[in-house]
């Protein structure tokens, strides 16, 4: 199968996921969201990687998967935190600071 | 390498110090850390060390180390009461100094894998420290958001990282480099998309318009330590990152890449300029004065040619310095929402703590026997002789705007004031105040680095 066609499948996925990022209310659902664009890169990291015929591209998913995990665990922490103190997970209430 | 090696450790001992009741010496031990990777850096200046293809310590990213670790001295000497929280002592250390070794990363890659991973490195940790006062709302939205525009930040430059390997074949910026003259066209495409997908990621990091909005928020919602951490040493590290990896493109860049990249700049001075003379919280407007300052550095990165590594060490160590300064008196004023109102009359309170603000802000606004000006004058300098004259006429524009809100909180000082006299200075606080002017003064001499 040509290169293109997985160049455009995680082209879609990653704009799915950035423009859930934007435009969701619910926090848990941005974090899926930016998943979804972590994981649209790692298709492409490694259907390169089999088009150059080499391994770094799937070695560096492996980088990937690893920061994505140790970022889910941090985010996670800081919106139970939020939820601590506003007892809501939906993002529109956090609007202290403006302008 | 030895110099990443110290700080990860330093690190694993603040960590491990918890149970072996070793909190007291923390303190002194960081400061030893930076200082020793700053003597390392300082003495093997003219040396080159290449680590694995991953990372090489040699004349670009010495200096930067040399800028970060006085930054980083300058701070755990200031802000040190940040750390005597009862129980978190130790986490707090071991925070800063792991997310240094990532600074360490950001200026050391030559491997586009190392640069993820310091990316990493330096901001999770900083997510966390922007959330570190648990009860406060404000502080919880800006670690969110924080954490939030980061992690959406770093998927972009991934995706930009993804189609420069899959342009080129390999993530080893001097392979890309001599790639990048002949490529097919496809992968001439390829290149184009990816370096403007990492270009827009390190705008996010650096806060440059139109990717700046999570800055001020970010700012005023964390406690006052974690923003001069942010504005010195995490900003330092993203430049630096940005320098290299610019430098590696410069003959590769289409004219209408090259001309969007001066919009950056264009875009940056004047939108923070404009909102930040609107501004009455002294956070918000320190917020975006830096924004402002990533405006002119930006310009030093885009328009020098050769040795843009000398001009932003200089141009950061010195607007490094300034903010830790004014930073520093903010937080003795007050420990969180700061008003201009809160400076008032603080000439007749507290004479110290009024002249180094006053010698902060009129560095940054670039005022003649400073350190600023210097800094100011040698980025439009360069402007200048790249060709970009409009580009020196929107930066004394975004000057003169900036002399009004940096001389608003000036002249507020002047003012008689109502309020009880503040408390005292402690006295290394002073010294670190004595130390921070004179630095501003005697850079001013020793400009040609």
């Amino acid at each position: 199968m040509p290169i293109n066609y997985y160049l455009i499948l995680s082209a879609i996925l990653f704009c799915i996921g950035a423009f859930g990022v934007m435009f969701r209310r619910n926090a848990i659902l941005k974090f899926m969201c930016i998943e979804l664009m972590l994981n649209a890169v790692n298709l492409l990291m490694v259907a390169f990687s089999t088009v150059w015929g080499q391994a770094q591209g799937q070695v560096f998913v492996f980088f990937i998967m690893a920061v994505a995990a140790a970022e889910v665990a941090i985010g996670l922490a800081i919106l139970m935190m939020i939820f601590r103190n506003i007892r809501s997970t939906d993002t529109s209430i956090l609007s202290k600071l403006k302008w | 390498m030895t110099e990443l090696i110290i700080l990860s450790l330093t690190g694993v001992a603040a960590l491990v110090s918890e149970f072996l009741n070793l909190r007291k010496i923390l303190l002194p031990l960081a400061i030893l850390a930076l200082l020793v990777v700053l003597g390392l850096s300082f003495s093997h200046l003219g040396t080159s060390e290449l680590v694995y293809n991953m990372a090489s310590f040699d004349g670009f990213s010495r200096p930067f180390l040399m800028v970060l670790c006085t930054l980083g001295v300058l701070w755990f000497w200031g802000f040190r009461r940040f750390f005597e929280a009862e129980k978190t002592t130790t986490d707090y250390f071991a925070l800063t100094l792991f997310s240094f070794a990532g600074a360490v990363c950001m200026v050391s890659y030559t491997n586009l894998a190392m640069l993820f991973l310091g990316v990493e490195i330096l901001s999770i940790p900083v997510y966390v420290l922007a959330g570190s006062n648990k009860s406060d709302v404000k502080g919880n939205e800006a670690s969110f958001k924080y954490f939030l525009l980061g992690a959406f930040s770093s998927a972009f430059l991934l995706f930009g990282i993804a189609l420069l390997y899959g342009a080129t074949g390999t993530f080893d910026l001097a392979e890309i480099t001599s790639k990048t003259t002949n490529l097919t066209s496809q992968n001439q495409g390829l290149l184009q998309v990816g370096f403007v997908l990492t270009v827009a990621a390190f705008a996010f990091k650096v806060a440059a318009a139109p990717f700046h909005f999570w800055a001020p928020d970010v700012y005023e919602g964390s406690p006052t330590p974690v923003t001069a951490y942010m504005v010195t040493v995490v900003k330092v590290a993203a430049f630096a990152a940005l320098l290299k990896f610019f430098q590696a493109f410069q003959n590769a860049i289409p004219q209408t890449v090259a001309w969007s990249i001066y919009g950056l700049c264009f875009l940056t001075l004047m939108v923070a300029n404009f909102i930040a003379a609107s501004q009455k919280n002294v956070k918000r407007l320190m917020a975006y004065s830096s924004i402002s300052h990533t405006g002119f550095m930006l310009i030093g990165i885009f328009c020098q040619k050769e040795g843009a590594e000398h001009l932003l060490t200089y141009y950061a160590l010195v607007y490094g310095i300034a903010s830790l300064t004014a930073f520093r008196v903010l937080w003795y004023l007050r420990n969180e929402v700061a008003d201009i109102q809160d400076f008032r009359g603080l000439l007749h309170t507290n004479q110290l703590a009024a002249v180094s603000v006053i010698m902060a802000m009129l560095s940054m606004a670039g005022i003649p026997p400073l350190a600023g000006f210097i800094a100011k004058y040698r980025v439009l300098a360069a402007a200048s002789a790249a060709g970009q004259g409009w580009l020196v006429v929107v930066g004394i524009l975004a000057s003169l705007l900036a002399i009004y809100y940096y001389f608003k909180i000036v002249i507020v000082m002047f003012e008689p004031s109502e309020q009880a006299p503040v408390r005292p200075l402690h006295l290394a606080d002073k010294v670190f105040l004595y130390v921070c002017c004179g630095l501003l003064i005697a850079l001013t001499v020793w400009p040609v680095v």
